[in-house]
Parts: C-alpha cells; structure tokens; sequence
C-alpha cells in the first residue's frame, strides 16, 4: 500500500495498533487466569 | 424503619429551598433545550467561527471527566493496592463516577451538531489519527465498565443474588480497565490540544500536556471524594452505616496525605514543563500572573494545606484543601480551552459564555445531583445490604 | 503508604510512556501526491477588486450576501471565511502601503482538520484539494479548533444538518478539466494555478526576477508541513494578517508523540496494575499468616509459662508442706521432752 501523507499512513497504522490494543485486553485477561490458575499449594 | 420514615418525611416537605432552586434550574434547562434543538447551536451560544469550543466542553467535558475520576482512584486504591479500609468509600465514588460519565455524554448531546450521529466515529467511521477518536472510543467502553461496577448496588436493592455475584467476581478486572481506560483519555483530553501550539498560549501549551492532564485527575478524584463525601454527610448521614462512618476520617486522611504528594509530582512537572519549553520571560506578563496564581495558589498551595491537615490530623483543613483543590482543576481546565485558548485575537473576538450555555451547564449539574440523590437514598451505596456484609 | 508509592509510581511509567514525542513514522518519507496542484497569490499584483468573492460565490452556489460584491466597504474591517463565504479579500495598512491579501482554506499537505477529524470526513484528494463530506459529520468542530489557519466555519443556525464549510479548491471542477472559480476570474493573474513544484519554481523566479519588490520568501512552502496555497508578499507577512510564528512541523507530527503513548499504556499499565496487585495480595497474606503465628506463639508461649508457674507453685507448696511437717514434729518433740522435764522436777518436788 502506498502513502501519500503521513496522515493517510498514520490512519492506517494506528488503525491497526487500536486493533491490536483490543486483542491486548482480551489476551491480558485470559493470560492472567492461566498464570494465576494453576497449582494452588503456594501462590 | 429509621430510613423509611425519613423517607416519608422527605415527601412531605418535598418544598426545600434546594428542591426548588433545582426546579428553577431544570425548568430553564428545558426552555433553553427546546430552543437550542429547534434554533441551532447560534440560537442560545456565544460560539462562533473562531471560538467553536465554549463552557459546554470547557466546563461539562473537560471538568466533568476530571472530576468523575473519583471512580477509578478510589476502586484502584481499594482493589488493586489493597487499601481494605477504604472498601466503604468505593460505592459513592462509582456511582459519582458513572453519573458524571453519564452526564458528560449527555452534555456532548447539546455541543455536537448532530448529536446523534456520536455513535459514527466508533461505528462507521473511524478516524484513527484523532485524539478525540480516542478519547470518545474510551468514554464509551469506560462509561460500560462503570455501568457494571454500580449494578452490584442494583442488584442487591432488586435482590438478583446470582447475577450480583457474578459481577462481584469481575471485580478486579473492571477495576484495571478502568484505570486503562480512564489513564488514556484523561490525558487524551490534554492531547487534544497538542495540534494547536499556534492558538494555546505557551505557559499553558506543552508536548507534556497529556501527562498533566493525567495527573491532575488524579487529584481531582481524590480531591472530590473527600469534598464530595463532605457535601452529602449530612443530607445522608442517616443512610450511612457504621464501617462507612468509621473509616471516613481514615479515608479523608489518607486521600488528603496521598493527594498532597501527588499534588506536589503535579507541580514538579508543572515547572518542567515551563523549563523545557523556556517559557520563562511569559512570566512576567499578564498571563504569567495568571499562570503563577493558577499554580501557586491551586496546586502549591492546596499540597501544602493537605500536608499540613494530615500532619495535624486536622480534618476540616483537609476538607478546605480539598474544596481548593477541585476549584483549582476547574481553573486549570478553563484556562486550556477558554482564557488561554485564542490568546492571539483581539479582545473583541475572544468568547464568554451566554445564558443559555450556563443554564444547560448547571442544568447538566442538577440533573447530577438530584440522580445521586435518587439513587443514594434507594440502593445499597452508603451502607452495605444486609445480605453481603462484611464480603470483600 | 503503599498506595502512595504506587500512585507517584504510576505518575511516573506515564511520564516515560509520554517520551517518544517524535516517534511518528521513523524516519519515512510522504511526498505530496505527484498529482497536487497548487495556487500562488501574489499580493504585489492583487487589486482588491473582490471578483474572486463574487466567482466562489457563484460556482459554489453560496448563499447571497449582505452587501454587493462592488461594495468595496466591507474592506474596512477585517473579514474572516464564514458560513456563507469560502474566500475574503481583506486590506492591510503596511509599510508599503495598503495591500490587499486573498484568505480561503490552504489546503495543506498534512490537513490539521483531517488529522483532527474522528470520523474522516476530511480527505486530501491526489489532486491536492482538501474535501470535506459531510454525510457523516458530526459536528464536534475539532477541524475548526486545530486548524492553525482558522479557516473552517461552521453552520450554527442550522439545528438539523449544521455543517462544516470550507472552500474545496473547486475539486469539482478540476476533475472537470475547469480552473478554479477564482483562479479563473482574476482579472490581474495575481492567481496562478499548476503543478505545485511548478508554481514553487514560478514563485522563486519571480523573487530572483525582482528581488526588491518580494519578501525572499514563499509563504506556505513549508508552514505546517507545506501547503497548496502559497503567498508572495512585498510587505512583510506578519502585516498582512498571516502568522509567520506558525513553524514547518505538520499536525500529524504535533500528536503523534501522544498518540503513540496510547498502545503503550494499554501494553503496560495490566501488567503494571497486575503486579501491584499481586504483590500487595501476597504482602497482606503474608502479614496476616505473620499475625497468624504470632499469635500462635504467644499463645504457647503463654500456656508454657503457665505450667512452669504451677510446677513451681507445687514445688513450693511441697517445701511448705515439708517444712510445716518439719515444724510440727519438731513441735511434738520438743512438747513430749518439756513434758517429761516437767514430770522428772516434779517428781524431785515430790520426793
């Protein structure tokens, strides 16, 4: 894809970044339950 | 019971001077929104083509999310740092929280020219580059999390234990999107008037801005449960349970100490902030006279006071420095997007507030007010149900 | 304590997240389109007339105005665009004399308004024309509030479909093969319309054909990243109404910093918040397993000290009890002895 403005280059990739900011909260959550939930002798 | 009688009492002499100066108020408030939503922004604003921002976001945006951040630093002290103690606080600074939220959306309703098309930006289409993209995108998801942080209340008043107790689970995790989420647009509201350096007088513009902003909610939320919690003691004092009244000098306290430091980080950076951009010589200008009362006299000056109170364990001083601070944060935000804002222009050029405007900012307010009293003196916010004592 | 720490913390990992202030697009390249066109005003040449007015008007379809277009007038004060004009032509008193300077949207390269803009409604067309859609506006007047040349206006006596205006360069119209409306009705060709590298290169000719007469520079090559509506001047710019403080970084740049701390928070602040949860979690119950044991301990201890008190009262009580029987014995004999004292001088008394 070829930009033209930074500005057009700026909205594509924060486009993509605010994607992946979803997939962060959803993947923080989930990670978070794995990490805690295991063994439950010493946490 | 004591609650039912008082309430009954409150029917009766429903003609308070506070009801009926409130009734003023809404009735004007629906004159003016009639007229604004039939005539046009120009029908009742003094905004024009170089002032296209007035109170309706100087005052119910800016003010109204900085002021709301009660909700995300009192569950986050309570909830993630393990303050146990300030449990009986988290209630009232939710609920202030999601009805401020709540209010700050309904005031964008009267500012934007076409109100409903708000969902477009996060629906339609999105316009990633913009800082208001973010911070509409964060008000909206935030505005939910609230919403679900205060349904426990709900719950418990409606009696849907299941349900209630689910929500209770999510507890930790609401209260981290929360933070997230109110992290970013607070300081996103800063940023927004990062693309303007040509129009924001230099004392007040700065590439740090979004980190002011930040911070300064911060004490603006603690600030505003202490004046807050200090405004409703006595109207509500009947509603109040023995944890809540028992830790409410600890938790005036603490905030009060916490607030003072951070208040103090606040004016460090402040200073920075004036060094990195060598903004010295404005100083000594008209501007710089207001720059200096502004950070002198509401955050110096209220960091010392809180300092002090602590120290003495002089609540009312607290309370005092509290009061200032809030008023310091108003200040602050009118400064931004009004007094320095359009700095450049003639003086005839420059904006004031109309009537109208004023009338729907108070009208917004009252609305807040009498929403919290509602649902104060219903649900489960002072006070714990009976059901879920002692659970957290 | 611990909260405080934590909340100076937190102040803290937002000022680093706030740093990278020019992270923007590393060190990449955006060139205009090859296609943008450009226009030079040359206030040198521009006689005030108000005929570009009077064709933006007219090919716009712009409301009627109060007073005529021949009223040369309205020049006395100085006039903005507004919602009925996309162009002004408004006279400066300069050192020069008076001179008549056109104002109309610049159409930059790094659009503020775009940049600004939460539904996109503006785009920066190839041809270099700044448009505006209004179909999904929504009225907030950010564009209005980051334009630095405080072009945009807006609609305010509409209630149902306000709107942004702005002079479009006359896209339309270029997409038609047609000049735009002022372009093409100056009667002074104090306008020139092109290529922008090529009206870049007219603009420099002219200063190095007549050095004297042109301020040496070309406003609007690099303000705010550049624009396609530049500006020869013979008075010095700041005299006729435009800002020279307005700098060459472009609206983009300005947020981009602020931009980019936003996905590191979102990156961070979990497991930032996580942490201190989990640490002040493990902290209380290690101090409540403390609190747990200390009391364990004092209560053996206490229960240890205890039976030690009772063994030794019983000791006691045993040397008491001995003694006592000591005592009575002693007692005992020593009676039965002066009894027998007794009876032997007695019985000497007798005898």
């Amino acid at each position: 894809m070829e930009f033209f403005t930074l500005q057009d280059y700026y909205t594509h990739t924060k486009g993509i970044v605010y994607l992946i900011m979803g997939g962060i909260l959803v993947a923080a959550t989930l990670y978070w339950q794995f990490l805690m939930g295991g063994n439950r002798k010493d946490d | 019971m004591s609650t039912v009688e008082h309430a009954s009492a409150q029917r009766k002499s429903l003609f308070t001077p506070f009801n009926i100066v409130a009734a003023i108020i809404l009735a004007a408030g629906l004159v003016v929104t009639v007229m604004r939503f039939t005539g046009g922004l120009g029908a009742v604003t003094n905004l024009d083509q170089n002032n296209p921002w007035g109170i309706w976001i100087g005052f119910d945006l800016l003010c109204g999310v900085a002021l709301a951040a009660g909700g995300y630093t009192t569950s986050s002290a309570c909830y993630i740092f393990g303050l146990k103690k300030y449990h009986a606080g988290v209630r009232p600074a939710i609920l202030t929280a999601f009805l401020g939220y709540a209010l700050v959306v309904f005031a964008l309703g009267y500012d934007v020219g076409r109100p409903w098309r708000l969902p477009y930006p996060i629906f339609v289409q999105q316009g990633t580059t913009s800082l208001l993209f973010e911070v509409g995108l964060c008000v909206m998801i935030y505005l939910t999390v609230l919403f679900i942080e205060f349904t426990p209340a709900a719950f418990e008043w409606l009696g849907f234990k299941k349900i209630r107790n689910i929500v209770v689970k999510m507890t930790l995790a609401l209260t981290i999107f929360g933070v997230v989420l109110s992290t970013l647009h607070q300081s996103s509201l800063g940023a927004l008037y990062t693309i303007v350096p040509s129009k924001l007088h230099p004392l007040w513009y700065s590439p740090y801005l979004p980190l002011f902003f930040f911070v300064s909610s911060i004490c603006a939320g603690l600030s505003m449960v202490i004046f807050e919690g200090t405004l409703s003691h006595k109207p509500m004092h009947h509603l109040m349970d023995k944890e809540y009244l028992d830790n409410h000098d600890g938790l005036i306290l603490g905030f009060g100490k916490g607030c003072s430091l951070i208040l103090f980080g606040y004016f460090a950076i402040k200073v920075i902030g004036l060094a990195y951009d060598n903004n010295w010589h404005y100083l000594a200008t008209g501007y710089g006279a207001w720059f200096l009362v502004e950070i002198l006299g509401f955050v110096a000056l209220p960091s010392f006071l809180y300092a002090i109170g602590a120290r003495d364990r002089n609540i009312p001083l607290i309370k005092w420095a509290a009061g200032l601070t809030v008023f310091g944060i108003i200040v602050n935000r009118f400064n931004i997007s009004m007094v320095a804002f359009n700095w450049q222009l003639p003086s005839q050029l420059r904006y004031f507030p109309s009537w109208g405007e004023i009338t729907i900012s108070l009208f917004v307010v009252t609305i807040g007010v009498l929403a919290f009293r509602f649902i104060s003196t219903r649900m489960p916010i002072f006070y714990e149900h009976p059901d879920y004592k002692g659970e957290h | 304590m611990l909260r405080r720490t934590f909340l100076g913390l937190l102040g803290g990992a937002g000022a680093l997240a706030a740093l990278p202030a020019t992270a923007g697009a590393a060190g990449k390249h955006f060139g205009p389109h090859p296609d943008t066109m450009a226009v030079l005003f040359d206030a040198t040449r521009c006689i005030g007339c108000r005929q570009c007015e009077k064709a933006c008007n007219e090919v716009n379809n712009l409301p009627a105005p109060e007073k005529p277009f021949d009223d040369m007038t309205v020049m006395d004060t100085e006039r903005r665009t507004d919602d009925k004009t996309y162009t002004v032509v408004n006279k400066y008193a300069t050192e020069k004399g008076g001179v008549f300077r056109k104002m109309q949207c610049n159409h930059c390269l790094e659009p503020a308004c775009a940049s600004a803009c939460f539904v996109r409604a503006f785009k920066k067309e190839p041809n270099g024309a700044v448009t505006y859609d209004a179909s999904v506006c929504v009225g907030c007047r950010y564009c209005m509030v980051a334009c630095p040349f405080s072009i945009p206006a807006y609609t305010y006596n509409d209630p149902i479909t306000p709107r942004v205006v702005k002079c479009t360069m006359c896209s339309p119209r270029l997409a038609e093969g047609k000049l735009p409306g002022c372009v093409e009705r100056c009667p002074k060709e104090a306008l020139t319309f092109g290529p922008r590298e090529e009206i870049i290169k007219i603009a420099r000719a002219r200063i190095d054909a007549y050095p004297d007469r042109y301020q040496h520079h070309i406003y609007g090559e690099h303000e705010m990243g550049g624009t396609c509506w530049m500006y020869l001047s013979g008075a010095p710019f700041s005299e006729i109404g435009m800002r020279e403080d307005l700098g060459t970084t472009s609206a983009p740049e300005l947020t981009s910093g602020a931009l980019a701390a936003v996905p590191m928070v979102v990156g961070l602040w979990p497991v930032l918040l996580g942490g201190i949860y989990a640490v002040s979690k493990r902290n209380q119950k290690v101090a409540n397993a403390e609190k747990v044991m200390a009391v364990k301990n004092a209560l053996t201890k206490a229960s240890s000290e205890a039976e030690k008190k009772l063994s030794e009262e019983l000791k006691k009580a045993d040397v008491a009890n001995k003694r006592l029987i000591e005592v009575e014995v002693k007692k005992a004999v020593e009676e039965a002895l002066s009894a027998k004292d007794e009876d032997a001088a007695s019985s000497e008394e007798e005898s």
